[in-house]
Formats: structure tokens, C-alpha cells, sequence
């Protein structure tokens, strides 16, 4: 059996991928990474939870609603309304009962008369759940007070409108998968941008700055094998370990957005599989660009405290971009296609929020990383040809 | 073949080396002699072509590691000073590793070429495991099988049987004879006179970035007028210099 000679970095390549797959501190930190982002998930799908429970019809006890129907019928609208028990006070006190509605004897008389008509609303304030109730019964009695008072109005002859100073309209001409999509998205996106950077730290500072500390690097440079293609395995090495995790972050973090009810918070978001696949192109040459940037910087480094330290570091860097755009979504402009990590960022808020982007403009963005990689590569190549 | 003629290098003030001029023949074992600082380790690097001489030329057979790297490391096989293994691989994925970058196809042949400088070095019970249990000796003749793992006809050895205890250091002086006896060009650096004295054809002896002296062992003694290596080496290095340029000179 003979077979031909495999490419010397390709040679690199498989070495380095089964150094990092048996090196538990290389593997840790290229999968745990990922779960981060459904867990983040997670906490707020709780919240989310807990807010929308809240919304949930509530039950109010109402004492004497047949003397004013009007009334009870708008309540209806927000709240289930129930006859007060007998004692209804005194199981108010035991927290059994929540809100009880009263309309007092008088109040159809009152109202004949013009008169201001009084309910009493009587609730125990110190129980936070009794709050919404009693809020939403005071705006539906506001709301058919000032009904009733434009009623005795035009009776009289007289515009309403007269009564009102100012009135604000708002308008939002954010569609509403933009809104949420631009926070939500800017979040997850940086989970996913920064796995590109983080699945393959471990890898890439073992394949430089540790090869250099533990005295293999002398002897690896001594082989045949040209500089260059010893740089390209360590790169499709990191890109790989790096890619790999872009993958298992973006699933893992974009898939459970779909499935929660985001609706119900305000937020649409375009989270199919065609849109993560779309993610996954346009992150490909996001992971090329940080697998060499990283590999240049570690190369530069002495010792593997050192690569940590500094790789660490210039770990915040592609975060920017996505925690600048969860408090102040910025516009989209061309020059940003230019910044790796960036233009992803914008790239993967857009596709998830439904927003089509300039053709021009992703493929830009790729060209950007890819020079930029290969740029990282060049210089790579130059420290490791450099005299020791 | 292994050649330097004229080599010369410095670190910005410091002369590291002077003006090394050697050759190792062919099926020889050649000693690389001198105290620390001396310009031993420069000296090998612009033969291996890690540093560009200021002048002079190295050549490996005919090819001038300067302009020819590749070709030239192809036909040399190093061990350096303190060679760091791959823990998580096997002493196998490390020979193999190096072989495949040296150009060797991965193929059953190689796997058996290993198996035979397994056998050689004694190596048969650990090659098959990860590389982080090994002791200093079983490091070391992984590294040096390594090193000649693609059959080159030139070989370095820096310091070989630094660390080793006596079984291992036996079976390492056995491994080289054997290789010079295959009618390799072997040069080899140490600090042990004895070891130098049982197994050198030929000596080199470098002091200050300079070759000092050269020839057979009975040579260098009779040049020096002394009685044994030792005092050999001793009268023509002369301790205080050594001693003085050690400190003042970087690797």
C-alpha cells in the first residue's frame, strides 16, 4: 500500500484538530460557549412568561351590578365579572377574594339627577396582584365617566371637544418585527459573532503561543514543510473549531427565539431555518477573519498567559457592535460592510428581522473579512518567518 | 555533508559568532565542543537556516540552507535543545506527524519504519501512548526518532543524552554509532568529555565565536600539549575566557 504524500498543511490541519478535540480546555470552551446563548434564552422566556400571565383575564366581585348595566358591560370587556359572595369585605381581608366592585343603592338616582354617582372600589392594597384589577377598573370607570359626561354635554347642546386642551396621537412607523427584531436581534447576534472568536481561543493559542512554551515550535519550523502552509493548517484549524461553534451558537440561540411567543411581547422575528442558513453564510467568512487575526496575535505572544490575556481582552471588541445596537439600533450605511464583526451584526439583525439587504452590500461585507483575513495570514506568515 | 565556512553572525553589539569554518564528513560522528555561550547553538541555526549568517555560508551536501530551506531540512534531521513532544498524541502521532510534514506519505511503510526505530530505541512499550506520561529518556528518544524519522542523511543532535540515565544513555550512544555506521553525517554537541571521547571520529572545538581547534581526538590533544581531552579542551578554551564570555554573551 502506497499512497501519496498528504499536503503539509493539511498535515497541520488534522494534527491540530486532534490535539484540540483531546484537549478538554480546547473542547470546553468551543461547546460550552454555545449553550450560553439558550440559556440567556431562557431567562427571558421566563420573564416573558411572567409578563404575559399577567395580562390574563382576572376575576371582579361586583356587588349591586344590576343598577348600572352600562358600566358592568364595559368592564366585561377587560375583566370577568362574578356576584359578590356574602362577606364579600371580610374575604377581601382573608385574601380570598381580590377586588370587589360596590354600586351603592343611590346610584341609578344620581345619575338620573346629573349628579356625580360614586362606586366603591375595595380592594387589600398591600397584595401586588390586586393592583392590575383595580387599574383597569378605574380606567373602564374613567372611560364610561367621560362618556357619560359627553352624553349630558350634547344633551345640553354643547361640544365636548370644548373640554379637551391637548390630545396626543402616537404614531410608530416602525413595523413591529423591526422594533423588537433590532434588540432581540442585536443580542443574539452577538452571541453568535462572538462564538466565531471564542469556540476556537483554546485551539489557536495552543497551536502558537503554547507551541512556542513548551518547545515544539523550534522543531516544527525545522521540518520541510513551508511556512506558509504550517499557517494555513493552523488556520483552517481555528476556523474550523471556530465555524463549528458558529454553527452550534446560532442553532442553538436563534431556534428557541422562534419557538417562544415573542408575539404576545411586541416582537416578530423571521427565525426560520432559511434564515439561519442565510446567518451561516454570511458568518462564514466572519470565522476565516477571526481564526487569523487570533492566530497572528497569539503568534506574536510568548507564553500561553500571555495569548489569554491579550486574546481576552480584544474579545470585547467584536461585542460592540452588538451591545451598541440593543441600546441604540443604528441605520445601516455602506461603510459599515467594511468592519468585520460589524457588518455580521447588522447583516444577521436584518435577515432575522425580514429586512432585505443590498446584494452589493453582503457581498461586500464578505470580500471585507476575506481581505482582512488574508491580510492577518500575511502577517502570521511574517512572525513565523521572522528569526527566533 | 555537513559545511560551514566563515560563518558569521551578531546580535546587534554582541558577536555571537565570529567565524566558524567545519565540516562533518559522511559517515562520521563529528563532536561540536565548547562552553556555554560560545556560539555552538548560532553556529547550528544558520546550518539549519533559522538565522541568515552576516557572512559566510553553511551548506547541507550541496545546498545552501539560506537559499534552499527546504531542500536543505529535508536532508537534515535535528534534534534541539530541550525538544518539547505534543502531550495529548501518542509517541507515534508525534514520529508520524513529522514524517508527513517531511513529505512522507502515511501509509503502511511508515508505520513499520516507526515500529523500527521504536525497536531501536527501545521504545516498543510506550509509542502507543499519549506523550504526557513519558519520562525525560523516553522524551527524548521520541524526539530523536522524530528527528530521523524521514531518513535524512544529515543529523544534528544537540546535546542527546542530557538527562538521561545510564541504560538510556548507553542505548542513545548505540543509536548514533549506528547511525554513522549507515554512512550518515552525524554531528553532536555535549558537555561530557567521556561521552565525546568514546564516540567522536572528529572534533571541533568553538571558544569565542571562533573555531579553536579541529581534527581527530589524538589530534586536538597533541595540538594542545596536554594529556587527556579534558585538560585538552581546558588549555584551549581556558576557563576564565570561558567563564567571561559566557557571562557577557546572549544564546
Amino acid at each position: 500500500m502506497s499512497r501519496r504524500p498528504t499536503p503539509p498543511s493539511l498535515v497541520v490541519l488534522k494534527k491540530e484538530l486532534i490535539d484540540g478535540v483531546r484537549d478538554l480546555r480546547s473542547l470546553f470552551s468551543a461547546f460550552f460557549f454555545p449553550l450560553l446563548g439558550p440559556l440567556t434564552i431562557g431567562l427571558v422566556a421566563i420573564n416573558i412568561d411572567k409578563v404575559t400571565n399577567d395580562q390574563e383575564i382576572e376575576t371582579l366581585y361586583v356587588e349591586g351590578g344590576e343598577r348600572a348595566p352600562a358600566l358592568i358591560k364595559r368592564l366585561e370587556q377587560d375583566l370577568e365579572i362574578q356576584p359578590a359572595p356574602a362577606d364579600a369585605e371580610q374575604k377581601i381581608r382573608d385574601g380570598e377574594v381580590s377586588v370587589l366592585l360596590r354600586v351603592p343603592d343611590d346610584f341609578l338616582e344620581r345619575s338620573a339627577r346629573g349628579e356625580p354617582a360614586v362606586v366603591e372600589l375595595i380592594s387589600d392594597g398591600s397584595k401586588p396582584d390586586s393592583r392590575s384589577v383595580t387599574s383597569d377598573v378605574e380606567e373602564a370607570v374613567a372611560a364610561y365617566s367621560s362618556e357619560l359626561g359627553v352624553m349630558r354635554l350634547l344633551a345640553r347642546g354643547v361640544d365636548p371637544s370644548l373640554l379637551r386642551g391637548v390630545s396626543v396621537d402616537r404614531v410608530d412607523v416602525a413595523p413591529p418585527e423591526r422594533r423588537g427584531g433590532d434588540i432581540v436581534g442585536a443580542v443574539a447576534g452577538m452571541f453568535v459573532i462572538i462564538s466565531a472568536f471564542f469556540c476556537n481561543l483554546y485551539l489557536v493559542i495552543d497551536a502558537t503561543a503554547a507551541e512556542r512554551e513548551r518547545k515544539s515550535w523550534e522543531p516544527l519550523l525545522l521540518t520541510a514543510a513551508p511556512r506558509g502552509a504550517i499557517v494555513l493548517g493552523k488556520w483552517m484549524a481555528g476556523l474550523t473549531f471556530g465555524y463549528a461553534g458558529v454553527i452550534a451558537t446560532a442553532v442553538l440561540t436563534l431556534f428557541p427565539l422562534a419557538w417562544l411567543d415573542l408575539e404576545r411581547a411586541g416582537i416578530r422575528l423571521l427565525i426560520t431555518p432559511g434564515a439561519v442558513a442565510v446567518i451561516l453564510v454570511h458568518l462564514l467568512p466572519l470565522a476565516a477573519f477571526a481564526s487569523a487575526a487570533q492566530l497572528l496575535l497569539a503568534s506574536l505572544t510568548r507564553s500561553f498567559k500571555e495569548a489569554q490575556t491579550y486574546l481576552s481582552l480584544t474579545m470585547f471588541v467584536p461585542m460592540i457592535p452588538g451591545m451598541w445596537m440593543s441600546i441604540d439600533p443604528l441605520p445601516a450605511a455602506p461603510w459599515m460592510m467594511a468592519v468585520p464583526a460589524l457588518a455580521q451584526q447588522m447583516l444577521l439583525t436584518r435577515t432575522i428581522s425580514g429586512e432585505a439587504t443590498p446584494i452589493l452590500w453582503q457581498l461586500g461585507a464578505a470580500a471585507s473579512c476575506m481581505a482582512f483575513a488574508a491580510l492577518a495570514l500575511v502577517g502570521m506568515r511574517w512572525v513565523v518567518g521572522r528569526e527566533q | 555533508m555537513l559545511r560551514a565556512e566563515g560563518l558569521a553572525r551578531r546580535f546587534g553589539q554582541v558577536v555571537a559568532v565570529e567565524s566558524v569554518s567545519f565540516e562533518a564528513q559522511d559517515g562520521q560522528i563529528t563532536g561540536l565542543l565548547g562552553p556555554n555561550g560560545a556560539g555552538k547553538t548560532t553556529s547550528l541555526r544558520m546550518i539549519y537556516g533559522l538565522v541568515r549568517p552576516d557572512a559566510g555560508r553553511a551548506w547541507v551536501d550541496h545546498l545552501d540552507p539560506a537559499t534552499a530551506p527546504l531542500e536543505a531540512r529535508r536532508r537534515l534531521g535535528v534534534l534541539p535543545d530541550s525538544p518539547g513532544l505534543y502531550a495529548r498524541l501518542t509517541g507515534r502521532e508525534n514520529i508520524r506527524y513529522f514524517a508527513e510534514l517531511n513529505g512522507i506519505a502515511n501509509d503502511a511503510a511508515l508505520d513499520a519504519r516507526i515500529d523500527a526505530l521504536a525497536r531501536t530505541l527501545d521504545l516498543e512499550r510506550v509509542i502507543d501512548r499519549p506523550a504526557t506520561g513519558y519520562s525525560q529518556g523516553e522524551r527524548m528518544k521520541v524526539a530523536i526518532a522524530r528527528a530521523i524519522v524521514h531518513d535524512p542523511p544529515n543529523i544534528v543532535l544537540d546535546e542527546p543524552t542530557n538527562g538521561l540515565d545510564v541504560m538510556s544513555t548507553r542505548a542513545m550512544r548505540e543509536a548514533i554509532r549506528a547511525l554513522a555506521a549507515e554512512g550518515r553525517c552525524v554531528l553532536f554537541t555535549s558537555h561530557q568529555m567521556a561521552e565525546i571521547g568514546s564516540l567522536c571520529d572528529r572534533l571541533v572545538i568553538i571558544g569565542q565565536g571562533r573555531v579553536i581547534a579541529q581534527g581527530t581526538i589524538p589530534e586536538v590533544i597533541h595540538q594542545a600539549g596536554a594529556a587527556t581531552l579534558e585538560d585538552a579542551f581546558v588549555a584551549l578554551v581556558g576557563p576564565a575566557d570561558g567563564l567571561g564570555h559566557a557571562a557577557g554573551a546572549s544564546p
